[in-house]
């Protein structure tokens, strides 16, 4: 699972058909810009100071609390006024961010790897001016953790949760510095705090003035930008913050705005109304780039479209039958067919931009729908079976969900597995989902989108501790094997050793294929050419301090 | 009059009462659990409980729909739980928005239909007839949101004389001159419908009244075309003007939600559409609830103005 995009595709749809139509026409003169590696946006050159940046998203946001980030969107928005501890540097183009202090300098932890202790940065300041300190770092944890606390928010914790449920105590050691204590080892405490904004950390003062709920309307925080305005639904103008303890932003302002209709996105982008514009339909990346005023990136992002196999029940609970469903499954079609090559076939659970993320990993089976059959009779089902396959057509924020399951029917079709489509609104689906896959209702695998920025959403999916209702293991993964590593994980004696044990753990869960990998998004962007000096994150967060604007 | 007025006023409370109750109970029915939406399946089953207790979900039903209306009675619709506000003051809000490109459509599509049917009665039988039935019955068969898609494709994108959407520039101060630039394709849009609706109205009153025996009376005893004109007019005003409100408030209402929704207008269809979504009961309530209050505003008002055009209503 991951955050919720809402999009309204129908009338999007229409509208990228008729825009393709003028893709073709007289009046698409100009060259077509290219896509590949979008390098040129990074080419080295003079910043200049100054100018607007208008970035459309996929979804309404609704508010400006990070901790409180309901969607993607929101945090996209959000990790522009927003920072924590420490973060990963999603300015630089590189398919793996690198962990870069933010408001800590500094970390140390103790030999049995259950002590934090943060140095935080001197002299930084909230937008609103109060100090940010170690107190402030307190604040901020009881919000997440302390239901006797004024200002604990439920939605906060919510979001935490599984995180905060590991940390015994935190103390305010002096104004510099701040101690976590873990209940366990917990090696995977930076690429948790890394991978999402609900660890940003807000200011104390704003939210005793505003708020719990207040807060939002306003959003104080530490980063390059401040909030000037935020009007719900329509925009939020982020002004440079003069007082950022970094290098300040080139920009004077960055505008976000909310263009749910994936049409209408298309047409603001080719109309110039917007610089950036995110969730770009595969249907009209040749209009954008034939406008010539902007170009699309597919650079990847950590979001695996994935059948989750009821591992549970006959027949999926054998083996061959999942290897033969994951090679009669023809990847390159859908990624070709449907994506326009704004995908990848799918190689594994992390994304590109997840530290887990396994470069050396090839297509997770070979199409082969011969050899699949034969798995098939060797399975004991030599004329096939029929099975259901739940799913939601939007929500899971790949685009087309219901064409690619579509696919993905016909494909299994053609060596005798008949699957019944079971489509249901996103919102009855995930209420669904998070239960578990049914046992005695002939369910044979889900569907769902897997990606976060953090590793640790291997563990989410596969640990057997997250069996529902706890985790996201709902088609009933699990295995000791992984389990172990997992754990060892935790103990590790440092980060990188633990993504290293995250990696180990994927190419044992790979093995039985527990999951069947259909694609990765490529998460599409349209640049406009007058936005210089960035590129896309393979992130869900984005970061556009450190562009400016020609033209 | 007066009786006839007060009996169709009293008739509002029953039906916006039903209004609400039909409100509560489909989302009551609707599949999903609002925790999971707002929490994310990472909370724990404690804070999920937690939530629900301090939203009240765990009252037996008709407890809750009582405390709802007892809060709705006190103008208190309740908070969204999505937003973390007053419900009252967000729906407020975006009513006004939707207001602004309500009424102006509503006035391009009556003053522009009134007219066009007008003209096509007068014309009765020429080519302005035909051509003007043609293209309204093409006009009409189009949904807002096609139109509005092919607007925004044609004066946005080709020529780039309006705006893609939203309702003010994203910088600048909000001027009037920058509204009406950002109101002409959404107003166009929602108008063009309920347009060609109340020129066809029009134009069919009109003609049923002009072969009344009383006109041909009046012209019998010499009464000049420009009288006769006036009575047919005064005759069939009410039919007019019952489906003028109709279609305002199905302007308001209905065509409004998919026009926002394209062009990103602040409203209460694009609201309504952000509350489905994050299932944000109190919200979608509440949408519903001023909805159907407004509505039911709109066509007491309309049998109001009728009784007062046509005496025989007032029976």
């Amino acid at each position: 699972m991951r955050y919720r995009h809402g999009s309204l595709r129908g009338a999007g749809l229409v509208l990228a058909l008729l825009l393709v139509g003028t893709a073709c026409g007289p009046s698409s003169g100009g060259d077509a810009a290219s896509s590949e590696g979008a390098g040129s946006s990074t080419t080295p050159g003079q910043a200049k100071k100054g100018g607007t940046i208008v970035f459309a998203t996929a979804a309404d946001w609704p508010g400006m609390d990070p901790q409180l980030a309901s969607s993607g969107v929101a945090m996209v928005v959000q990790n522009h006024v927003f920072e924590g501890l420490v973060t990963r540097d999603r300015t630089i183009d590189t398919d793996s961010a690198p962990i870069k202090p933010a408001l800590a300098t500094s970390w140390t932890v103790s030999p049995d790897g259950r002590v934090y202790t943060f140095k935080l940065r001197q002299g930084v300041t909230f937008h609103d001016g109060t100090p940010f300190n170690a107190a402030a770092v307190e604040f901020n944890f009881r919000r997440w953790r302390d239901p006797t606390f004024k200002f604990y928010s439920e939605v906060a914790a919510g979001n935490t949760a599984s995180l905060m449920q590991l940390v015994e105590s935190t103390r305010v050691v002096d104004d510099a510095t701040f101690e976590l204590t873990m209940k366990t080892p917990s090696a995977g405490l930076i690429d948790r705090l890394t991978g999402t904004s609900f660890y940003y950390i807000v200011s104390p003062a704003a939210v005793e003035k505003y708020g719990n709920d207040g807060f939002a309307q306003h959003g104080v925080g530490t980063g390059p930008f401040k909030v000037a305005q935020f009007v719900r639904g329509q925009r939020t103008r982020l002004v440079r913050n003069e007082k950022y303890w970094g290098k300040p932003t080139n920009l004077d302002e960055v505008v976000f705005r909310p263009i749910p209709d994936a049409g209408a996105r298309v047409a603001a982008v080719v109309a110039g109304e917007v610089d950036i514009a995110m969730e770009i339909p595969p249907d009209s990346i040749a209009t954008i780039e034939s406008s010539g005023s902007a170009k699309v990136t597919k650079l990847g992002k950590p979001a695996t479209f994935t059948i989750m196999p009821n591992m549970r029940e006959a027949p999926f609970n054998n083996p061959l039958v999942r290897e033969a469903v994951s090679m009669a499954i023809d990847r390159k079609a859908i990624v070709d067919n449907l994506f326009s090559g704004a995908a990848s076939e799918g190689t594994q659970l992390f994304g590109k931009g997840n530290p887990g993320f396994d470069p050396s990993l090839g297509v997770q089976s070979k199409y082969d729908p011969k050899r699949a059959k034969e798995l098939l009779a060797q399975a004991g089902y030599p004329n096939g079976f029929t099975t259901k396959m739940p799913c939601s057509p939007a929500g899971t924020g790949i685009p087309a969900t219901d064409q690619v399951m579509e696919a993905i029917q016909s494909d299994l079709a053609k060596v005798g597995i008949k699957v019944q489509l079971d489509m249901t609104e996103w919102n009855a689906y995930i209420t669904r989902w998070l239960k578990g896959i049914p046992q005695g209702q002939g369910i044979g695998a889900w569907c769902m989108a897997i990606g976060t920025d953090d590793a640790f959403i291997l563990s989410m999916y596969t640990h057997s501790k997250n069996s529902p209702p706890v985790g996201w293991a709902t088609g009933w993964y699990s295995d000791p094997k992984v389990d172990k590593l997992l754990d060892a994980a935790d103990a590790a004696p440092n980060y990188d050793g633990y993504i290293k044990l995250y990696r180990d753990a994927q190419k044992v869960m790979l093995e039985d294929l527990g999951y069947i990998f259909v694609l990765h998004d490529t998460g599409p962007y349209a640049v406009s050419n007058r936005v210089k000096g960035w590129v896309p994150a393979r992130s869900w967060l984005q970061d556009v301090s450190r562009a400016w604007v020609e033209g | 009059m007066r009786r006839y007025a007060l009996g169709r006023i009293l008739m509002v409370v029953p039906v916006v009462l039903g209004a609400t109750l039909a409100v509560f109970v489909l989302t009551q029915l609707a599949p999903g659990d609002p925790t999971a939406t707002l929490l994310g399946p990472n909370a724990s089953d404690a804070a999920r409980e937690s939530l629900r207790r301090s939203l009240g979900l765990h009252d037996p039903l008709y407890v809750q729909y009582f405390h709802y209306l007892g809060h709705l009675l006190r103008g208190d619709l309740g908070r969204s739980i999505e937003m973390r506000a007053p419900v009252l003051t967000v729906v407020g809000d975006r009513f006004g928005s939707t207001l602004v490109l309500g009424v102006t459509a509503g006035v391009v599509a009556i003053v522009g239909g009134v007219a066009l049917g007008m003209l096509s009665a007068v014309r009765q039988g020429t080519v302005t007839d035909r051509a003007t039935t043609v293209v309204s019955l093409f006009l009409m068969s189009m949904p807002a949101y096609w139109l509005s898609i092919v607007l925004i494709y044609v004066f946005a994108v080709q020529f780039r004389w309006f705006p893609t959407g939203q309702m003010h520039s994203v910088t600048g101060g909000p001027t009037l001159s920058d509204l009406v630039w950002h109101l002409v394709l959404p107003a166009t849009a929602a108008a063009v419908a309920p347009l060609t609706i109340i020129a066809r109205v029009t134009r069919s009153a009109l003609l049923e009244v002009a072969s009344a025996d009383f006109l041909l009376a009046l012209r019998a005893r010499g009464v000049p075309e420009r009288r006769v004109l006036r009575h047919t007019v005064k005759n069939a005003l009410p039919s007019i003007v019952t489906m003028c409100g109709l279609q305002f408030g199905y302007l308001l209402l209905g065509s409004a939600l998919f026009v926002e929704i394209v062009f990103n207008w602040p409203g209460i269809g694009l609201q309504t559409y952000n509350a489905v979504a994050s299932r944000d009961f109190p919200m979608i309530a509440g949408i519903v609830v001023v909805s159907s209050v407004v509505f039911t505003l709109i066509n007491l008002a309309v049998d109001l103005l009728t009784a007062a055009l046509d005496p025989r209503v007032r029976v």
